[in-house]
């Protein structure tokens, strides 16, 4: 029998309601990474281009996966990023600022969102819902070395 | 840019050309990009008999959405500007709307085809723009938008008959 039909109701929702919001924040951190990959210009250009591309190459499909789970309960994945937006979510940015900042800017970014992810994974262990806190476990994993690369980039400053 | 003032007459009106050329390729973005999300959305939402073909197609398309947002980014910076990159900023630029609510398969493919559509009308103006200031390089990349554009609204169409 799948674990999400032994969840009680109030898990279930809770669960839902935090994968929602990891949708949102991994959409917004996926679109600041694209816009830093765009507007980045300094002198070791490339190096960061690039790996600024493999990151949000790689939240694209996280999102697609976090969507794909809300869809497996059955539910709607929220279709705009109105719907994902709450006092909460992560900030946006419209003008681009220098790298250091914007590597700053990621870090911070990565760091909240790993706690989020935290929160869904505890959340899931509660509910027994084994598949969503496999899931959280490849997610914290991912932001946990982004966030790694931009700390050793701001030390080595 | 502040060194307008000093500059030969040509290369002014080069300096306010890029802007335009910019300018019209930043709404070109914003769709492109506001498409993309819509077409992701739905292939994760999509239901019913067409589901499989749909949320397969839906998911080829979105692929080349990302992929051109990107083309078109890197364009305006190859020209000098900042590209936007913000949801805040593709919702002012953009023509499309956001998804909202609950959408049947077929309403998903006419909405996507309107989408198609209108980013092939704003290409179509960049075009315009771009050549008039003998700017090749855009107008090229936004010809091949265009025929993208076209090709998938066809293919869009061909679920709507019969």
């Amino acid at each position: 029998m799948n674990n999400r039909f032994k969840m009680n109701k109030r898990d279930h929702k809770a669960i839902l309601d935090s994968l929602a919001r990891l949708l949102a924040d991994t959409e917004n951190i996926y679109l600041k990474t694209k816009n830093y990959h765009w507007n980045a210009s300094m002198p070791t250009f490339h190096t960061f281009n690039e790996m600024f591309e493999n990151q949000y190459v790689e939240l694209a499909s996280a999102f697609d996966l976090i969507a794909e789970r809300i869809r497996a309960f059955g539910i709607a994945a929220p279709v705009s990023h109105i719907q994902f937006n709450n006092p909460d979510a992560l900030k946006e940015t419209s003008n681009p600022p220098k790298v250091q900042e914007m590597i700053q800017d990621l870090l911070a970014d990565q760091e909240t969102i790993i706690k989020t992810v935290r929160s869904v994974f505890y959340e899931a262990i509660n509910a027994e819902d084994e598949i969503t806190k496999d899931l959280m476990v490849q997610r914290i994993q991912a932001h946990e070395k982004s966030a790694s690369i931009f700390r050793d980039y701001l030390i080595n400053k | 840019m502040n060194t307008t003032t000093q500059m030969p007459v040509n290369d002014r009106n080069k300096v306010a050309n890029q802007n335009r050329v910019a300018d019209g390729l930043s709404r070109v973005l914003a769709e492109t990009n506001t498409l993309y999300l819509k077409t992701h959305n739905f292939h994760w939402n999509v239901t019913g008999p067409m589901f499989q073909p749909l949320h397969s197609v839906f998911e080829e398309q979105y692929s080349q959405l990302a992929e051109a947002a990107d083309e078109i980014a890197e364009r305006i910076r190859a020209i000098g500007h900042p590209a936007p990159g913000s949801f805040a900023e593709f919702q002012t630029l953009s023509s499309i709307k956001e998804a909202s609510g609950k959408t049947k398969a077929l309403e998903m493919v006419k909405e996507l085809l309107e989408g198609h559509e209108t980013i092939s009308q704003t290409a179509n103006t960049v075009v315009a723009i771009a050549q008039e200031y003998g700017d090749e390089g855009t107008a090229d990349l936004m010809i091949q938008r265009i025929q993208e554009h076209d090709k998938t609204a066809w293919m869009l169409r061909s679920f709507l008959e019969n």
